[in-house]
């Protein structure tokens, strides 16, 4: 639309208006109403911000007029917000009930308690660590010293120039955390929110959640770790549940492993979701490494630790077959009402 | 990197087949993606984790799998005879950033296009060829892992010095484009000018050309740590910079120099001198303990003790058994195994994790506390969706237009993706407000959604837990309110006073905050038309608030006191006076409660404004509760109370009885 037609546009508008309000009939259809009219970039506004490209000569005449306009608008919203609405009364019983307003929980939360609620059986207490973290615990105290290549598995988030403040990568800086303030032995698992500088698409996000675990003691071993898990894994997606360990490469575990389980889409059969291999992977995990045991001040000859991590938004969209990561910070209604 | 099953096949004595060897790769984790599979011929891809080095090579591949089947390795040709006796002189400016330096002299070579075989090798394996030379070194790099560069030898002036480079120094490397350099970076040099950066690319102004008849050909050991701070420096990331930044063997050095030498005068002639070199000659080879106590405790099970010693000699160490430990001498190329938990994982590795049975620790029961921040967050959760609010879940990365809306200094990403996602959030209003105009305009018309989660503040660096709700309906703000008294005093604030403030985003209503123990702990306001209008909603039908959790820790686990319940009836009273349009709620009760009536409970139940009374006028109908402990009142004690309250109200308010 250009200038000339604007003031065809503006008696337009004034009759539309005028019979869309008539046909709102309750308050959010009024308002519905306007943002189309009046809203940010409602008809009103085009109009606005056209005024400001019209030839000198005729901006004072549509000026006027837009700004009748908007009175106009105004007035009508006024007039028909003040009308009450219509109750209903009676006695017919077979109209329907009043619709019931219920709380719900975000599918990560939801998610997050039920693998929880599985270690906690198991005797874990939980724990949670601070998004901003230090070099430090991100990566020196998990083996990883300046310039050592494995840093480039995590591509970081970085808050000051020198490198020292981070947005976690992953929530196995609470490891370190725990293991200065805690005691062996103990058994804990850690959830929280981790950073990594990935585009974002469908199976990639920058901003996820991570359920990290730890078990220090006096002879915990890779046996251990195999039977904590599969229990997890079994509890968690069915006991029907195959579980899988490979070797793995992380720079805090030695031995490292990968877990996969048995594709829950296709029993094993393969899939597109499996790549047609029939197994998933679902975590990393591994025996904790001397050099983390010995920058926190524990002697490796004298206690051994099983350490996991799992992503909680694919553990998700495993349970309930989501098939793109970005539902979950979107927070469509239509989407977080399917998990009551 | 790629690999082809008969390059693999060449470094072995033994056949073995493609399932085998994909058999064996899998079972050592190392995921091999195949691209082409026949019967005589395989290609493949491994992502080689960073601690491997050595498996970047089709020589350390082929080590690898030598312990499933017993196998020997086939090392490749490597023995040369010099020729001639020209030396070239080598420098190294500083030992730290280059262990060893070494070359030797090649006059004419023949140098032109590769022969069909040779070709065909390297594009198996993803090379793009040039010429002879070029290809040979790429070759022997595949094979040894060691990067090679080879110089035309007449356009090197005089020497070799492997120095850092100069401030503003410029180099154009191999791929054309030119390099400006600085004191971060190593670069190989002669006489005059830098004519490579070390360890990551070759200069154009040394480059070998199809005129080249006289080569120098470089093998050296730079520090890993050096490498990979100059190939981040100048952004430049190659075969052979991702090799030297995980470090290579002493051993590989020399082998891969003659090997190349051997190649090249086998394939394009020539005669060469003797090896030139600088540096140091590191001692590669490590001895480390492992006790047989050690390794069946942290696997969780018994390994015959035969095991480990014939796997550590397949692997190419030495081993000496004694009665509970293997000393075990691990070869330089080996860099991954470090200490004794290195040794366990190659057990393991080899004897199979699926081998390994599956059981619960034994253990002492200590209990362990969960932290006090991860229970109060479920608990607030529960309470509020209890209430019929929705939970929400938003980033913490925000678009950087919003560094507005964010009252105290925001922190933000040095490194960003985008701008839409380059800072940190400052309070879930915004974002709460994000996502209910994302679902008006998904035809959503009534909303309560909270979000319990982290913000972030920027001096001093620091973030806090905090709770955001937000109400898009009718009447929003005084449905909010009522939700938000409920939910602090579930949360074990004893008594919710309100105070009226101008605050930051507000409307100008203003905003009404409440403290707990001397410290705010909540505030909630209709947000003000620069906010609203931003997301397109109407702020009459918007309301907030922000609650924050830290004070409230200690109190939300307390057990609530016993209370009987009262004996005696109560009686009820219902008033509706007509208030000063701006009356101030808190007070009148604060007013009726001062009054020391057995006062219960006091409660509006109707508001009126409009044309049957005075337009300054606000018509406000309550009721008050009236209950004694120890005795049934009186309706003359009722009475005598309601007059009470109403001349305090005319008093205090002028509030009068409405007609
Ligand atoms: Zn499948």
């Amino acid at each position: 639309m250009d200038w000339k037609s604007a003031f065809e546009e503006i008696e337009k508008i004034k009759q539309e208006a005028q019979v869309e309000i008539n046909q709102a009939g309750d308050l959010s259809q009024q308002e519905t109403w306007r943002v189309k009219y009046l809203g940010r970039k409602g008809r009103l506004a085009v109009l606005t911000s056209l005024l400001a490209n019209s030839p000198a000569e005729i901006r004072p005449k549509l000026g006027q007029a837009v700004n009748e306009l908007k009175n106009y608008l105004q007035a009508l919203l006024k007039k028909v917000s003040k009308e009450k609405k219509v109750s209903r009364k009676g006695k017919n019983l077979s109209l329907p009930g009043k619709p019931a307003i219920s709380g719900l929980l975000h599918p990560l939360t939801l998610t997050t308690r039920r693998m929880v609620e599985i270690f906690v059986r198991m005797g874990f207490g939980v724990y949670t660590g601070p998004d901003i973290e230090t070099d430090f615990n991100n990566f020196e105290a998990l083996n990883m010293p300046v310039d050592h290549p494995a840093r480039d598995m995590w591509d970081t988030f970085y808050l000051n120039q020198e490198g020292t403040l981070l947005l976690r990568t992953h929530t196995s800086p609470v490891q370190i955390r725990v293991m200065k303030e805690l005691t062996p032995p103990f058994r804990v698992v850690a959830v929280g929110r981790c950073f990594r500088r990935d585009l974002l698409d469908a199976s990639h996000s920058p901003v996820f959640h991570q359920l990290e675990g730890l078990m220090v003691g006096k002879r915990i071993s890779f046996a251990h770790l195999k039977g904590i898990l599969i229990y997890f894994c079994q509890e968690l997606f069915g006991k029907q549940t195959r579980v899988n360990f490979t070797p793995s490469y992380f720079p805090f575990t030695e031995p490292s492993a990968e877990v996969s389980i048995s594709c829950v889409i296709c029993r094993g059969q393969g899939c597109p979701t499996c790549s047609r291999t029939g197994w998933l992977e679902i975590l990393g995990c591994g025996m904790v490494h001397p050099q983390v045991f010995r920058k926190v001040g524990y002697n490796p000859d004298e206690f051994s630790g099983l350490a996991f991590g799992i992503g909680i938004e694919r553990t998700a969209m495993l349970l309930h077959g989501i098939t793109d990561i970005r539902f979950f910070l979107q927070n469509d209604l239509r989407f977080l009402r399917l998990f009551t | 990197m790629r690999y082809s099953y008969s390059l693999v096949k060449e470094c072995l004595k033994e056949e073995i087949s493609p399932d085998e060897l994909l058999r064996w790769l899998e079972t050592l984790g190392l995921n091999p993606a195949v691209n082409v599979k026949t019967d005589k011929e395989m290609l493949f891809e491994i992502e080689v984790p960073a601690n491997r080095g050595d498996l970047l090579s089709i020589l350390g591949l082929a080590r690898a799998i030598i312990p499933f089947a017993s196998l020997t390795l086939c090392l490749p040709s490597a023995e040369v005879d010099p020729t001639l006796s020209e030396t070239f002189p080598v420098d190294i400016e500083n030992t730290e950033d280059c262990l060893y330096y070494s070359c030797r002299v090649i006059r004419g070579v023949r140098v032109g296009p590769s022969s069909r075989e040779i070709r065909e090798k390297l594009e198996k394996i993803g090379f793009r060829c040039s010429l002879n030379v070029v290809d040979l070194s790429n070759l022997v790099m595949a094979e040894t892992g060691q990067p090679l560069h080879v110089f035309d030898l007449n356009r090197l002036n005089k020497r070799i010095i492997v120095r850092r480079a100069w401030k503003n120094e410029t180099l154009t490397t191999l791929d054309g484009r030119e390099r400006e350099l600085d004191e971060e970076s190593l670069v190989i040099a002669d006489d005059v000018k830098a004519v490579a950066l070390a360890g990551i690319m070759g200069g154009a102004n040394s480059e070998v050309t199809e005129e080249t008849t006289d080569l120098l050909l470089e093998s050296a050991l730079f520090a890993p740590r050096r490498i990979r701070r100059s190939s981040k420096r100048t952004g430049l990331i190659t075969e052979a910079s991702l090799r030297f930044e995980k470090g290579i063997a002493y051993e590989t050095v020399s082998l891969g120099l003659n090997r190349l030498t051997w190649l090249i005068l086998n394939l394009a002639g020539g005669q060469a001198g003797p090896v030139c070199q600088a540096g140091i000659q590191p001692k590669s080879n490590r001895e480390i303990y492992l006790s047989r106590k050690k390794l069946r405790c942290l696997l969780g099970t018994n390994i015959p003790p035969k095991f480990p010693e014939r796997l550590f000699l397949n692997l190419g160490c030495q081993v000496r058994v004694e009665k509970e430990a293997y000393r075990v001498e691990v070869p330089g190329y080996r860099q991954d195994l470090q200490e004794e938990a290195d040794l366990i994982e190659e057990v393991a590795r080899y004897w199979s994790y699926e081998k390994i049975p599956v059981s619960f620790p034994e253990t002492t029961i200590v209990p362990t506390p969960s932290s006090p921040e991860y229970l109060l967050v479920e608990r607030v959760k529960d309470i509020l969706v209890r209430g019929g609010w929705t939970e929400v879940v938003g980033s913490s990365l925000v678009p950087i237009e919003w560094l507005r809306f964010y009252e105290q200094e925001s922190l933000r990403l040095v490194n960003p993706l985008s701008q839409s996602a380059s800072l940190l959030r400052g309070s879930l209003i915004p974002g709460l407000l994000e996502i209910v105009r994302f679902n008006r305009a998904r035809g959503v018309d009534s909303l309560r959604l909270f979000e319990v989660g982290t913000i972030y503040l920027g001096q001093p660096v620091s973030e806090r837990l905090s709770l955001g709700m937000v109400i898009f309906g009718e009447d929003a703000y005084f449905v909010l309110k009522g939700y938000l008294e409920l939910f602090l005093l579930e949360s074990g604030v004893e008594k919710v006073a309100w105070k009226k403030t101008d605050q930051f985003l507000a409307s100008e209503a203003g905003m009404i905050t409440c403290d707990f123990e001397g410290k705010p702990v909540a505030r909630q306001f209709i947000p003000g038309e620069e906010i609203t209008n931003f997301f397109d909603l109407d702020n009459q039908m918007v309301s907030v608030a922000e609650i924050f959790l830290e004070p409230l820790k200690s109190n939300l686990f307390r057990p609530r006191p016993f209370v009987p319940p009262p004996l005696f009836p109560a009686s009820r009273r219902d008033f509706s006076l007509l208030f000063p349009i701006d009356v101030d709620w808190s007070q009148v009760e604060k007013i009726i409660y001062q009054l020391f009536l057995p006062v219960e409970k006091i409660s509006v139940f109707d508001v009126y404004q409009g044309e049957k009374i005075p337009a300054d006028r606000i018509s406000i109908s309550f009721s008050v509760v009236f209950r004694h402990q120890e005795r049934t009142l009186t309706t003359e004690e009722i009475n005598q109370f309601s007059s009470a309250i109403i001349e305090a109200m005319d008093k205090h308010f002028g509030g009068r009885l409405r007609q």
